[in-house]
């Protein structure tokens, strides 16, 4: 099936607030497994830069004074069958803050994130019609995503400052579609996710270590978008440009509301693959946020970087 | 009990709360001294307190215990390294207060004078950290 030489490479963007308990902080992506690959383990690197906030009025306020994550991780994804899919994410969170008189370091293992997709339709999927073996250039390719974030790292219950944080300290739940669509065989594709993200209650005890009268928090639903448009240079090299966001619901305290606490933001993501063999693939990415007022809400806005590294096993028999 | 005259000039950033005690009957000012320019990181968060029977003559309050707690109303978080104010001369109270983002901050006080909580729970102060 080297026909299959598509390499889907979509990402499921997905957000972890981990340097700052309210907004957007850290990102990941995981690779999806195209038809022809059984496995995949990948090597990632983000280095997050704090550049500022939007706050309730969606001003943006820049801030002059560098904060910033990185986060390196392990991910690793497995082809059950032709339809089914499932990956978990291991990340290290490190903060640094340059503030003066607080703490500037902290780093601990962050939130493990297992997710998985059902995929309903494939792309160039082949079939029957009066004893021939045609080709399906029409359906694009449909899943349906799911995935569930574990509160493995520290959350500002038990840091002690900004910096020790390195992860949200309730579960979240996601669930999402995804399609992509081959415009120009082996040219160009363009992809779409959309998820909805669920969070559970996180009842706090304490806050930064110390003992507080206990209370009950949780963020808004939360819906993340994204469109890509992915571009074949050749067999090796290969492009995308991705636009995506998120809205998220006012969160609340002890089961009521929080007025005018909704938050947003819009940002865009450039990538480049390099395959130098078909089980191999070299990413480095940049995405970044508008650093201007109206462009989000109540979230931080950064510019990230990031690396990834991915070995795949591929099929080695006809699913 | 010392009691003195003193200027009050309200201008961007100044703040005072006043409020009535019902269980002595006391009025209670507080005075914020700083931050007037609140800044993104670690202030130094100074207040006077002062107390009045009939508002003619003043008091400055010295045995108060105050603890402070940062929030940030629009984000749902506080933060850390705070330092509650303790008595640095006649009714100042000199702690700090960190502001971990740009944005609107509520710094609650809870302040004790002889073993009574003379605030309520929703008493705060409001600064716009930039
Ligand atoms: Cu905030």
């Amino acid at each position: 099936m080297k026909k299959l030489l598509i390499l889907i490479f979509i990402f499921l963007i997905s957000k972890a607030s981990y340097s700052q308990v309210c907004c957007g902080g850290g990102v990941y992506d995981v690779a999806v497994l195209s038809l022809n690959k059984r496995a995949l383990f990948n090597v990632g690197y983000k280095y997050d830069n704090n550049l500022g906030v939007w706050d309730s009025d969606k001003e943006w306020r820049k801030i002059s004074q560098t904060s910033y994550q990185m986060t390196p991780a392990f991910s690793g994804a497995y082809r059950f069958n032709k339809e089914f899919q499932a990956g978990i994410l291991i990340p290290l969170v490190i903060n640094k803050n340059e503030l003066p008189g607080l703490p500037s370091d902290g780093s601990g293992i962050g939130d493990v994130v297992l997710s998985g997709r059902f995929e309903i339709f494939h792309e160039y999927s082949l079939y029957k019609d009066k004893g021939k073996i045609l080709t399906d250039k029409k359906t694009p390719y449909f899943a349906v995503t799911f995935g569930m974030t574990f509160p493995t790292g520290k959350s500002d219950e038990e840091a002690q400052s900004e910096v020790g944080i390195s992860g949200k300290g309730y579960f979240t739940t996601s669930l999402g579609l995804s399609f992509i669509k081959t415009i120009l065989k082996d040219k160009i594709q363009i992809g779409s996710d959309v998820n909805w993200q669920h969070s559970f209650t996180k009842t706090y005890e304490k806050y930064y270590g110390e003992s507080v009268p206990p209370y009950e928090r949780r963020q808004g639903e939360r819906f993340n978008y994204s469109v890509t448009a992915n571009y074949l240079l050749n067999f090796y090299n290969s492009v995308s440009f991705s636009l995506g966001g998120f809205y998220q619901s006012d969160y609340s305290i002890n089961g009521t509301g929080i007025s005018n606490s909704d938050e947003s933001a819009f940002s865009m993501v450039a990538s480049y693959t390099w395959y130098p063999k078909t089980y191999v693939r070299v990413s480095p990415l940049i995405k970044w946020n508008i650093p201007n007022t109206g462009y989000g809400k109540n979230a931080t806005g950064t510019v990230l970087y990031g690396l990834n590294l991915v070995y795949y096993l591929e099929n080695l028999e006809d699913l | 009990m010392r009691r003195k005259p003193f200027d009050v000039v309200l201008g961007t950033g100044n703040q005072m709360r006043i409020w009535l005690n019902p269980v002595d009957t006391i009025l209670y000012y507080l005075t914020l001294i700083t931050p007037k320019d609140p800044v993104v990181g670690l202030n130094d968060f100074k207040v006077i307190l002062h107390q009045t029977y009939d508002q003619t003559s003043y008091s400055e309050v010295s045995n108060a215990q105050m603890f402070i707690r940062p929030w940030m109303p629009s984000h749902g978080h506080g933060s850390s390294s705070n330092v509650n104010p303790v008595l640095t001369s006649h009714g100042m109270y000199e702690g700090k207060s960190n502001f971990t983002m740009p944005g609107q901050w509520y710094v609650y006080d809870s302040i004790i004078v002889n073993n009574q909580t003379i605030t309520t729970p929703s008493f705060y102060l409001v600064f716009d950290a930039r």
